[in-house]
């Protein structure tokens, strides 16, 4: 039977449930600017015996619409990082215009060479030849050096990374452990839904993840080549940084659960592949561009004695490398012939090698035939190595060329991707904010809507106040 | 639950993206007009700046193609020019040996000019050039005809005239030297003193080969002479003869025979010396075809090199006005919806 306390239940309940909401409200308000704050909205339930009670705390989730955002993170994130990268190796090899970009500066040396052929005699030509290959030797010397800091770098990165996942790794864990034990008021459980979701979302970026729900809401976290990250423990992601990487020398593999990853997606992967893959390409294209030198103004006197290095060397060694073998580092081991500086003619005339390497039968001041010889050599086709990835039978002036040609198209393919990448990102977050995200006027009005029912219910108990007191006073 | 909504931070992010990749591609667009090239032209073209990379070499290559073959040119000039005042020399010194042929004190005129002739052969010959002796062959360096008077070729040939004729041509008895034992010597003793061997030996640091001039990556061409060449030996020969033989004592007939012999010599020293002109004629002309194509071949590339790196200014100039347009547009519209708020009606 409806009595009057039954009405003061009511309007009790009624006031409640209006303050538990506007809290909710206030809440959500605060967390609007929270990108990884999920909207809360309090339902209101009949319990048996019919008095209304107050909000189940529902949070509002889409899990399909994260598992999008997470994959679409983790690729934005890798194509980011790799042309970041590919940029940095792209001015290794400068602007054309330049004239200190190498394809110039190759050039420029058989201008020189041809110069010095048109007055052989002339000193201040063949000094001129001379320092121009030092500049060159000195730019592949510093190209070289600029590709091995790309991959260290890289290598940092990923040691970096490495730490990153490891720490969010153990704060999933703390989150994860709450909300499968299911302790704690809706209000925290809530939050510690929020914190697994930003873990999720950070994680994402660095390495690219799959994820699977349990029993008791319980997550597993899987790398998207299938090895396991954390199942009710994290577990082991371990790596050793390399602190010196030279050419020819590989960087540490990085094992998850003692299994080696690898990947396509995420920072990590793309920073693997740049040290292991793009950077040590590059530096296999600069270490055949200085073989090619050393092969070029190599002496062989006559024609019948051992090929022995002319102007420029190879380090130390006074021996021509063999074509189409790579040699690992010798862009950054190239230089010039110490008796160049003292005796620039020895380019004219042979002779770098010993004195049975002369060409120049009777000392002439207009010695010619070598350096026709080289000037031509610079368009002739020589042998290359396939792991440079460009043509192996060509000269040397079009494989630089090549070269400059491939980082600039990867380039070119790397910014496209990374902008259609950061494109589905953007409206993966978008859709999934759609969902999860709070608009502050709808919480606004929401609250107007809440003063006015509390306003009503407090009438409510006024008026049955009064009711009570009117019976008190007749019976008195 | 809602079916349709926006969050306030997705509003937020994405006015603020929007803006942000408005500006960065204005800058873009005015990098791209004030040097006129792409701003980034290995994003634009990808593979293709290998074909640009050598095409921009092959322009510096020829330019300083140009500029070698432009000082070729003028050297192979200045031979020209020392090879006309050969030819005139020649002339002249027929003329004043055919006159004093007959005449009564024509010895000392005959044995004077061929002397001032010989020296001024030599000086001739050591033209130089940019500090080069352009007559030096492969050998720019020394000077191509040694100065007779007191050289080695002077005592050669005293020498020969002693052990050819057994008389010195100074000797009083130099005199009795019949026209028959004078021709005899002539054409044996005195002419292997200039025959090649004798001539490298004695004369000339100048060697047979004279430098190529590259025009392209295949040819070269030749456009100098080298004092080695047989028409300054036999010039010479005609010079030298005739200012030791043509003594004052020397008998009429010898004297004849002498100057007959350098009269003969002299005249295949002009046809020698207008094929070495001619020679060098040829050359030039390679020379200068080499210029003009390679500066045809530079008009060529420089507009393959601007069909790929540059922008059409009027393009990008619209592309700014529309992008600055379109920022204004997404400032007023940001600052208008962040009024649009509840709170501000309350």
């Amino acid at each position: 039977m409806a009595t009057l306390s039954s009405a003061l239940n009511y309007a009790v309940a009624g006031l409640s449930i209006a303050s538990a909401q506007s809290s909710l409200a206030a809440r959500n308000i605060a967390g609007a600017s929270d990108p990884y704050y999920s909207r809360r909205t309090a339902e209101v339930i009949t319990m048996p015996g019919g008095v209304p009670s107050a909000a189940v705390l529902v949070r509002s989730a889409d899990k399909r619409l994260l598992d999008m955002l997470q994959a679409a993170t983790g690729a934005a994130a890798g194509q980011h990082t790799t042309l970041t990268a590919l940029n940095e190796l792209g001015s290794v090899f400068g602007d054309p215009q330049s004239d200190t970009s190498l394809t110039a500066m190759l050039a420029g040396l058989q201008t020189k060479v041809r110069d010095a052929e048109s007055d052989p005699s002339s000193m201040l030509l063949a000094t001129g030849l001379v320092q121009h290959a030092s500049d060159l030797a000195a730019s592949l010397n510093a190209a070289s050096a600029k590709v091995q800091s790309i991959r260290q770098q890289a290598d940092h990165n990923i040691e970096a990374a490495t730490a990153r996942i490891a720490a969010l790794l153990d704060q999933f864990k703390v989150a994860n452990d709450a909300v499968v034990r299911g302790s704690g008021t809706p209000a925290e459980l809530a939050d510690s839904l929020d914190q697994r979701d930003r873990i999720l979302k950070q994680l994402s970026e660095d390495i690219g993840i799959r994820t699977v729900t349990r029993a008791n809401n319980d997550v597993a976290i899987y790398t998207d080549g299938g090895i396991t990250l954390f199942e009710t423990v994290p577990r082991t992601i371990s790596f050793m940084p390399t602190p010196v990487l030279t050419a020819g020398t590989a960087g540490q593999q990085v094992r998850i659960d003692g299994v080696v990853f690898a990947s396509t997606s995420g920072r990590l992967a793309a920073d693997l592949k740049v040290r292991d893959t793009l950077a040590p390409v590059v530096q296999t294209q600069l270490d055949e561009i200085a073989r090619g030198l050393v092969s070029l103004f190599a002496e062989s006197g006559d024609g019948s004695l051992e090929p022995a290095a002319g102007l420029f060397v190879n380090g130390g060694s006074t021996s021509v490398p063999p074509d189409g073998v790579v040699e690992p580092g010798l862009a950054a081991r190239l230089r010039i012939n110490a008796a160049a500086t003292g005796n620039p003619m020895l380019v004219r005339d042979g002779g770098f090698a010993g004195a049975g390497y002369v060409e120049n039968p009777d000392g002439s001041s207009v010695f010619q035939l070598r350096l026709a010889r080289l000037q031509a050599a610079f368009d002739t086709g020589r042998a290359f190595s396939p792991d440079a990835g460009l043509d192996v039978s060509v000269s040397i002036k079009a494989f630089t060329g090549q070269a400059a040609g491939s980082v600039e198209r990867s380039r070119q393919r790397a910014s496209a991707q990374a902008e259609s990448a950061a494109a589905r990102q953007a409206r993966a977050d978008e859709a999934l904010l759609r969902v999860t995200g709070v608009s502050i006027d709808e919480e606004m009005a929401a609250i107007l809507d809440l003063e006015k029912s509390y306003q009503a219910s407090a009438k409510v108990m006024a008026a049955v106040d009064a009711m009570l007191a009117a019976l008190l006073e007749a019976v008195r | 639950m809602r079916t349709d909504g926006v969050s306030s931070l997705a509003y937020s992010r994405s006015m603020r993206a929007a803006a942000g990749g408005l500006q960065a591609r204005l800058a873009e667009a005015q990098l791209e007009l004030a040097t006129g090239r792409h701003a980034d032209l290995g994003l634009k073209v990808g593979y293709r700046v290998s074909l640009i990379a050598g095409w921009r070499g092959e322009i510096a290559e020829n330019e300083a193609r140009t500029a070698r073959l432009n000082l070729a040119s003028a050297t192979a000039d200045v031979s020209q020019s020392a090879l006309t005042e050969m030819t005139g020399l020649v002339q002249s010194v027929m003329a004043v040996l055919t006159a004093a042929r007959g005449a009564g004190g024509g010895r000392a005129m005959a044995r004077q000019s061929a002397g001032a002739a010989l020296e001024q052969l030599t000086s001739l010959l050591s033209t130089t050039f940019a500090g080069r002796y352009v007559f030096g062959g492969l050998n720019d360096q020394e000077q191509p005809l040694r100065t007779y008077p007191g050289s080695d070729a002077k005592a050669a040939v005293d020498q020969a005239i002693l052990s050819g004729l057994g008389v010195s041509q100074h000797d009083a008895a130099f005199s009795a030297i019949t026209a028959d034992a004078m021709n005899d010597f002539l054409q044996n003793g005195l002419a292997a003193e200039f025959d090649e061997t004798a001539w490298v030996l004695n004369w000339t640091a100048a060697t047979a080969d004279v430098p190529a001039v590259r025009l392209d990556d295949m040819a070269s061409a030749v456009a100098a002479s080298s004092a080695h060449a047989e028409v300054f030996r036999k010039f010479a020969e005609a010079l030298t003869m005739v200012s030791e033989l043509a003594q004052d004592h020397v008998g009429q007939p010898a004297f004849e025979a002498v100057i007959d012999r350098a009269l003969s010599l002299l005249g295949e020293s002009q046809l020698g010396l207008g094929a070495a002109q001619a020679a060098i004629g040829h050359g030039e002309a390679r020379i200068s075809g080499a210029i003009a194509s390679a500066s045809a071949r530079t008009r060529i590339l420089m507009g393959a090199v601007s069909a790929e790196e540059a922008v059409d200014p009027y393009e990008v100039t619209t592309r700014i006005n529309m992008l600055m347009t379109q920022l204004e547009a997404s400032y007023t519209v940001t600052s208008r919806l962040s009024g649009l708020s509840l709170v501000r009606f309350i």
